[in-house]
């Protein structure tokens, strides 16, 4: 998303912000959450985005914009690892994909182990 | 009657109320040619890969037809045909193909962002409160009329920037608009003058309405359309902002409506609802499959296209039958089950490809909002007919009334 | 191999590792399942840790989503060490055994360690394979390093140089061939990358390699190149390939060497004569195979969607009674990259096409649809801020239809067809 100088030869300036179709172009990018200090690490869910799938629908930026991000036209960028009380629009986003790109669960690292 | 006039049979008015048995023979031949020459693709597989392909196009539309003379010659010789190019010109960017509908498309996309899409989720609310508490205390009420269709028109319409004092005449406007929408009316002659009188008055009211955005912008889509510097000219912004309203009444109010049909028909599922208001997001995907808004759309092949074991030729009218491929059963398994818990529902209720539906989003707030609260304050509510009577649409196909008996409506 | 299996293992924690698990409870697998990982950490996913988990957007975690009911035992931090094909056991670095009625390899790839290890150990020096890795690069980024030096021109490394400039820290990246990345997306498209990297102001030098590292109480200050000019730097990210991790199967009588592990059609892993190694299956970036939309031509990726989809594969596989109810391995390979806000995906393999047409967009607007030919038909397709044209170019390839696969369609340009 950062513009960059120079012409390209159709005329149209390299790295001009040209209205994607398909997505609503949020140029601002998150904030940066690097240092998420949690209180405990149970109430998480697991997050992962079948990107070869993804075309940039965009219906998960709508549904949970803050954990869906769209850096240029069609680079998803999103939480692995949302806070549980994020759960409602996760359900949201997963059903909204048209092409069931993600999946999302409730994290439990020790959940399907067995003795 | 033989397979190759079966799309007719579709779009017998008689069919509206099940068209599903006529889509199940449909699909026998995935890639059907009728009669006249017109290819109906059916199933989930052929219609998900041709939705995409290059060589399908959208600008399909018939020209405009010629227009009857008034007899007042600056009228007849100047003012029409020069509209009537310019129409032809500058269709709403859901007739178009890329590249211009990728720049039309994508000017309305920089607005529709998600924040003021889910800004709306508070307004929608409100409003479905208000629409429910007027029928607090009544026995009968006409979902469409009481609820369906003003939810819808008041939202886009705030969304858009129309005022409220000049909803009710887009009413009349979107109803006829709407036609245009829809393939099986849009070649009738009748209809077509009709159409152009309509977007006459409705490119005027618009107009009017640009200007006014442009001396005193709102926080509302149309000042943003209207005040962009690199913006679409006047002739593709009346044809945005037509399309944008058009479709933000005409498709929605068949989702809630044909929604809460199919919650009454089934009515375990109302309940779980009721009870479990987060289930609302998995259901109403498995309404877009089931019940959806738009059953049908129409493209052109602009190349011989190889599918199906067939050759759809250069030049075909193309009939994508989405709600015959929702119920594929190559795809969906039990497709005719209405199943909230489906796994992996990919159906084809929006469309795909680069015309998915752009209202989608405001289409998903919207019927959760109306469906949770519907199911949650209405009280004792059953059909009264089954089934209720459809609007004439065979491709925005939905009940012109759902009269309910019920025992008013609980509190907010 | 005909009775169901009661104890499946699977050596190899991580995305085809988990995939697979998932597939054989899907698939109707109700007894023992073991996960053997080196790593202690829980299967994690890896492409975001080259772009948002390095610039510190949103968490740092990219533990994979786990159905509830799983079910399966995970021996994580414990290496396999040894197979037993005889008494059907794998043996782990604690000395414990794990007896199977089916076996999954899926053990991946590791990072090429930087050749000299004395350089190798510097403070300063980074590679990325894993998410420690990832944490220990992604700190020091943001501690903007005066100049980022990346050695190796692959996907990871373009990755790595836009994340550098998203944060603002000027990076040198060091290429040794001529053009970057043309292997996987031809001279042509490998140029424009290139092109594109140097417009967000990557220093980008081609035909260049590292002579030698400078140091200074054990922390990288400079490195000379080969053509003696001097940079100083002091975070160097080698991205200089992979090493496919098979070194534990040695001895075992698998057919695997630094190309994989070798498998057949359905995933079966193969002993030295070419037999099927009994209850054996292979998956993911380890695998060798027969690729059936190149004429059977063997084949190894490292791959997200493969991993996923042969992991799939081998699990239906290795739950049927017998060969006659096995699937082909038939994905179509296909990855993406992320990198200074393109996506760029490639279906199919480009690295022996022999023809080359830009389908739709051009190089100019930096977004396209190309494809790519060999011997006449469609073998590969590449997009660039494109995906929505994908899926047609997809079925062509499938297909195997002549090239240029399609014509007289919307928004194209005049095709002309060129070299890769």
């Amino acid at each position: 998303m950062d513009a960059a100088a120079g012409m390209g030869a159709s005329g149209r300036r390299r790295g001009e912000r040209i209205p994607s179709p398909y997505l609503p172009v949020s140029a601002a990018l998150p904030a940066a959450v690097s240092h998420r200090h949690r209180q405990s690490e149970s109430l998480l869910m697991k997050v992962v985005v079948d990107l070869n799938r993804c075309q940039a629908y965009a219906q998960c930026l709508y549904a949970a914009p803050g954990h869906f991000a769209l850096h240029g036209r069609e680079a998803l960028v999103y939480d692995p690892s949302p806070d549980d009380g994020a759960r409602g629009e996760m359900e949201r986003a997963v059903h909204a994909c048209p092409v069931r790109a993600i999946t999302a669960y409730p994290d439990d690292t020790t959940a399907g182990e067995a003795a | 009657m033989s397979g190759s006039m079966l799309f007719e049979q579709i779009l017998d008015p008689a069919n509206r109320a099940n068209p599903y048995p006529l889509y199940a023979e449909m699909r026998k031949v995935p890639v059907a040619r009728q009669e006249d020459g017109t290819y109906v693709v059916s199933t989930h597989a052929e219609l998900a890969r041709l939705i995409s392909d290059p060589r399908i196009s959208s600008d399909d539309l018939p020209d405009p037809q010629k227009f009857r003379w008034t007899g007042h010659p600056v009228t007849d010789l100047l003012v029409r045909p020069v509209r009537a190019e310019i129409r032809k010109r500058h269709r709403p960017f859901i007739f178009r193909d890329p590249p211009d509908h990728d720049r039309l498309r994508g000017q309305v996309m920089h607005c529709f962002t998600p924040e003021r899409v889910r800004g709306m989720r508070a307004k929608t609310q409100r409003i479905t409160d208000d629409l429910i508490g007027k029928m607090r205390g009544k026995s009968r009420i006409d979902l469409v009329d009481d609820f369906s269709y003003p939810l819808p028109v008041t939202v886009i319409c705030e969304l858009l920037g129309v005022p409220p004092e000049d909803e009710a005449q887009f009413h009349g406007w979107a109803t006829q608009l709407a036609t245009a929408l829809e393939p099986n009316q849009r070649g009738d002659e009748e209809t077509r003058a009709k159409n152009e009188v309509c977007f006459n008055e409705i490119a005027d009211y618009l107009q009017g309405l640009i200007k006014d955005k442009r001396k005193d912008p709102q926080e509302d889509i149309l000042s943003d359309l209207a005040n962009d510097r690199d913006g679409m000219n006047d002739f593709d912004l009346v044809a945005t902002a037509v399309l944008l309203l058009v479709a933000g009444h005409e498709t929605t109010v068949n989702l809630i409506t044909n929604g809460m049909l199919t919650l009454l028909r089934f009515p375990e599922h109302g309940e779980r609802l009721r009870a479990d208001p987060e289930i609302a997001p998995r259901l109403i995907e498995e309404l877009l499959r089931y019940e959806p808004p738009v059953h049908y759309r129409t493209r052109l092949a602009l190349a011989d296209i190889p599918v199906a074991g067939i050759t759809i030729p250069k030049d075909a009218p193309v009939i994508f039958l989405l709600a015959a491929a929702n119920r594929d059963p190559a795809r969906f398994i039990d497709p005719d089950r209405f199943d909230p818990d489906r796994p992996d529902n990919r159906h084809l209720g929006f469309g795909g490809g680069l015309h998915y539906c752009v209202g989608a989003p405001l289409a998903r707030i919207e019927a959760e909002v109306a469906l949770v609260s519907l199911v949650r304050r209405l009280k004792g509510v059953s059909l009264t007919e089954d089934p209720p009577p459809y609007r004439p649409g065979a491709s925005l196909r939905g009940p012109r009334h759902l009269r309910l008996a019920l025992n008013g409506a609980a509190e907010g | 191999m005909t009775r169901a299996p009661e104890r499946i293992v699977v050596v190899g924690a991580s995305l085809a590792g988990l995939a697979a698990a998932h597939a054989l409870r899907e698939g109707g697998f109700f007894g023992s399942l073991t996960l053997v990982g080196d790593e202690t950490h829980a299967p994690y996913d890896r492409p975001p840790l080259s772009k948002q988990v390095l610039r510190g957007l949103y968490s740092a975690d990219t533990t994979l989503p786990r159905h509830p009911d799983l079910r399966a035992t995970f021996r994580l931090g414990q290496p396999a060490t040894r197979l037993d094909l005889s008494e059907r056991a794998v043996e782990l670095g604690d000395g414990s055994r794990l007896p199977y009625d089916r076996l999954l390899i899926a053990t991946g790839t590791r990072a090429r360690p930087w050749p000299n290890p004395e350089e190798a150990a510097l403070a300063g020096v980074f590679t990325l394979r894993g998410r420690d890795d990832a944490q220990r690069l992604g700190a020091r980024l943001r501690g903007r390093p005066r100049r980022v030096v990346l050695v190796g021109g692959g996907f990871i490394g373009f990755e790595v140089a836009s994340t550098c400039r998203d944060l603002d820290i000027p990076v040198t990246l060091l290429v040794r061939d001529a053009v970057p990345l043309a292997a996987t997306l031809g001279p042509r498209l490998g140029g424009l990358i290139g092109e594109v990297a140097r417009e967000r102001g990557v220093d980008l030098r081609v035909e260049s390699e590292i002579e030698q590292m400078e140091a200074e109480n054990g922390r990288l200050l400079a490195v000379t190149l080969k053509d003696g000019e001097r940079i100083e730097t002091d975070c160097l990210v080698a991205a200089i390939g992979t090493l496919r991790n098979v070194e534990w199967l040695d001895g075992s009588g698998l057919q695997a060497d630094a190309k994989g592990l070798r498998c057949d059609a359905f995933c079966r892993a193969l002993l030295h004569d070419g037999s099927v190694a009994e209850g054996v299956f292979a998956a993911g970036d380890v695998a060798r195979w027969p690729n059936p939309h190149d004429d059977d031509a063997l084949v190894a990726v490292e791959h997200w969607g493969n991993a996923r989809a042969q992991a799939e594969t081998a699990a239906g596989n290795m739950l049927a009674g017998d060969a006659s109810a096995m699937r082909r391995h038939d994905h179509l390979p296909d990855f993406w990259s992320q990198q200074f806000g393109l996506t760029i995906k490639l279906v199919g393999l480009a690295d022996s096409a022999d023809s080359f047409a830009v389908m739709h967009g051009s190089f100019e607007e930096r977004r396209l649809v190309a494809a790519f030919g060999k011997d006449g038909r469609t073998v590969a397709a590449a997009s660039i801020d494109s995906a929505r044209w994908l899926p047609a170019y997809k079925a062509a390839i499938r297909e195997r239809v002549p090239f240029p696969p399609i014509e007289d369609a919307v928004d194209q340009p005049h095709i002309r067809v060129q070299e890769p």
